[in-house]
């Protein structure tokens, strides 16, 4: 705790609880996106080797139809992950960067890894027909770009975890020393089971949608075209994705809760497992159901569910981080409060010199004598020019002194100093009364 | 065989589910009572372990004087929090609560976060005696901002000990 020190003396630009609203929100629907691209981007490696050595051309158009969409739904997720990121670095300041800090080469370089993963996205996505010849490179690259995609959450995961628990920080000596903490390989698994469960359901919401529109399009008369047939078979491929990562994140739902630190437990913890668990027992059951049934009827309850499931996981997640951050908190409060007694008190009791009346002196030269010297030309005329052309008209100076005009072609013009009428005054008792 | 399965596939998966999901929820609530029982309790006034022990390097005994004396070791009173705090670090917010106390004469009313049940006697003199370390069952206390229990005390891991060391592990060491 002796790291965290005091927080940063700064308004926030909105209320607390929303920022937190915000980042609770606004962070779900920047994940699905991330748990879309991401899994978007393994099924399109994984079902590539599959269609090759199964030699069956379903799985070749799967990983295809897949990948086309990696690409958008990678802007999504980028785009959508601004405001998570502005508000936790506002609603957590302190502790985020300190984080930060700790991990701070990997985590400058998530830009450039995700650069190059997603230039990596967009040569396999593009060259799927061109590159298609040499499947060798193409998967390769596909690889590569899943790797890196794969590697990138566990950089953000290990941030946002060592957040959490400012009494390791002494301890924890970067980025691959932060990975050790308990809580970090079996958040990454729940996060990556999540991730498959996710695409799941996608495949089976996108294919469903798909093949309804070629159904309706193409002939009636005949009613099950190929097309029709591959969509059907692609969405109960998406289901038995996310009923299987959907019972398996159970499992790795429940080492996560295991592992997760005491100071981060409380009882609304459990509540929202055993809600979580009920929820997701039900979507199961219903994807049973769908994945058993001739045509499709259960895709409005599934949704509603995995939203309300969603929700509750984000629910849960920021119950931790305030549990996790409860002490902390307090800790960053107090050593602020103390901050600012001991700052009043420093400033009660400085001794307050009053300082010099500013003279024409030093107004002319701070202002003047840059370009005015006393007897010999500068820039512009010496003041003993001055003297003789104004003489005892010293209005006439200030007038001119406040709107300067060309005069002499010798000199250049004066700028215009917008100095009060004031110091104006003393600057011209100066010049006659040195 | 087939046929029974086809026709009850959504019953045998419902009753899957149902073994499924009440036995994660029995997991659930097993972990559950665990980290309740880990989670350092909120005490009345922050007192951090780590800036005295580690920091400060005040002995275990100069506060929990009875520890090598008696059954208990003893939370210590406010006049050995005063001792110190008299004059050291009076401006922080948590030792503004303490003089509080001390000014209001009221005992601060820490929350307990070891006992044993009025079966078992247990004397920290003679563990202390022995020379077991404080952090062999309090864990690392220097290094700890705010307490909580780190061993369960279950009689497994006591009569464990008492073998390994070996100290007497019949029924009336402890079962008096």
């Amino acid at each position: 705790m002796n790291l965290i020190g005091r927080d940063i003396l700064l308004p926030l630009p909105a209320p607390l609880a929303f920022l937190k609203v915000l980042l609770v929100a606004s962070f779900l629907i920047h994940i699905v996106f991330v748990n879309i691209m991401l899994g978007g981007v393994f099924f399109g490696v994984l079902y590539r080797i599959v269609g090759r050595y199964k030699r069956d051309i379903f799985y070749d158009r799967f990983a295809r139809e897949i990948v086309m969409t990696t690409t958008v739904t990678k802007s999504m997720a980028v785009v959508l992950g601004v405001a998570p990121l502005l508000s936790i670095s506002l609603a957590y300041t302190k502790f985020f960067y300190a984080a930060n800090g700790i991990t701070a080469p990997y985590w400058i370089s998530v830009p450039l890894i995700v650069i190059t993963a997603f230039l990596l996205l967009y040569l396999y996505k593009f060259g799927w027909d061109t590159l298609g010849k040499r499947f060798w490179v193409h998967l390769s690259i596909g690889i590569a770009a899943c790797t890196i995609l794969f590697f990138i959450p566990f950089i953000f995961l290990t941030n946002i975890n060592l957040m959490l628990y400012p009494d390791t920080w002494e301890k924890v000596s970067g980025f691959w020393s932060a990975i050790t903490l308990p809580n970090v390989l079996p958040r990454y698994f729940h996060f990556i089971t999540a991730t498959l469960a996710i695409t799941g359901f996608f495949s089976f919401f996108l294919f469903k949608y798909r093949g309804r529109r070629s159904s309706l399009s193409g002939n009636l008369k005949v009613s099950v075209t190929p097309d029709v047939r591959f969509y059907l078979r692609a969405s109960k491929l998406g289901i038995l994705w996310a009923l299987v990562a959907t019972l398996a994140q159970a499992i790795f739902g429940l080492i996560n809760f295991f592992t997760l630190p005491d100071v981060a437990y409380s009882w609304h913890v459990t509540l929202l497992v055993l809600i979580a668990l009920v929820i997701a027992g039900l979507v199961s059951f219903f994807l049973f159901q769908e994945y058993h049934s001739e045509n499709s009827r259960y895709g409005l309850p599934i949704f509603l569910l995995i939203t309300v499931l969603i929700l509750i996981m984000g629910t849960m997640r920021h119950v931790v981080r305030e549990n996790a951050l409860g002490l902390p908190k307090q800790v960053l409060a107090e050593n602020t409060e103390y901050y600012k007694t001991q700052l009043a008190r420093f400033k009660e009791e400085l001794p307050v010199v009053e300082g010099r009346p500013v003279t024409g002196k030093d107004l002319f030269v701070t202002y003047c004598n840059t370009c005015h010297a006393f007897d010999k030309k500068a820039i512009g005329p010496p003041v003993s020019y001055m003297r003789e052309k104004y003489g005892t008209d010293k209005n006439k100076m200030e007038e001119f002194i406040e709107n300067p005009v060309k005069v002499n072609p010798e000199y250049p013009e004066m700028p215009k100093l917008e100095l009060p009428e004031e110091d104006i005054r003393k600057i011209i008792e100066y010049i006659y009364n040195p | 065989m087939k046929d029974f399965v086809k026709r009850y596939r959504l019953a045998v998966f419902a009753v899957f589910l149902f073994l499924w999901v009440g036995g994660m929820g029995i997991a659930v609530m097993a972990i559950s009572l665990r980290k309740a029982e880990g989670k350092p309790p909120i005490q009345p006034i922050n007192f951090s372990h780590r800036i005295h022990v580690n920091e400060q390097e005040i002995d275990c005994s100069t506060c929990h004087e009875f520890a090598d004396k008696s059954p208990v070791a003893g939370a210590p009173p406010l006049e050995t929090c005063m001792q110190c705090h008299e004059g050291v670090a009076i401006d922080r917010p948590q030792i503004v609560r303490l003089k509080k106390y001390w000014d209001e004469k009221k005992p601060i009313e820490w929350v307990r976060i070891y006992s044993l049940p009025d079966a078992i006697y247990f004397t920290h003199k003679r563990h202390v005696k022995a020379g077991i370390d404080c952090s062999v069952c309090h864990g690392d206390v220097a290094n700890t901002e705010r307490m909580g229990r780190v061993r369960k005390l279950k009689m497994g891991w006591c009569v464990g000990c008492h073998r390994k060391k070996g100290a007497p592990a019949d029924c009336v060491t402890c079962h008096k």
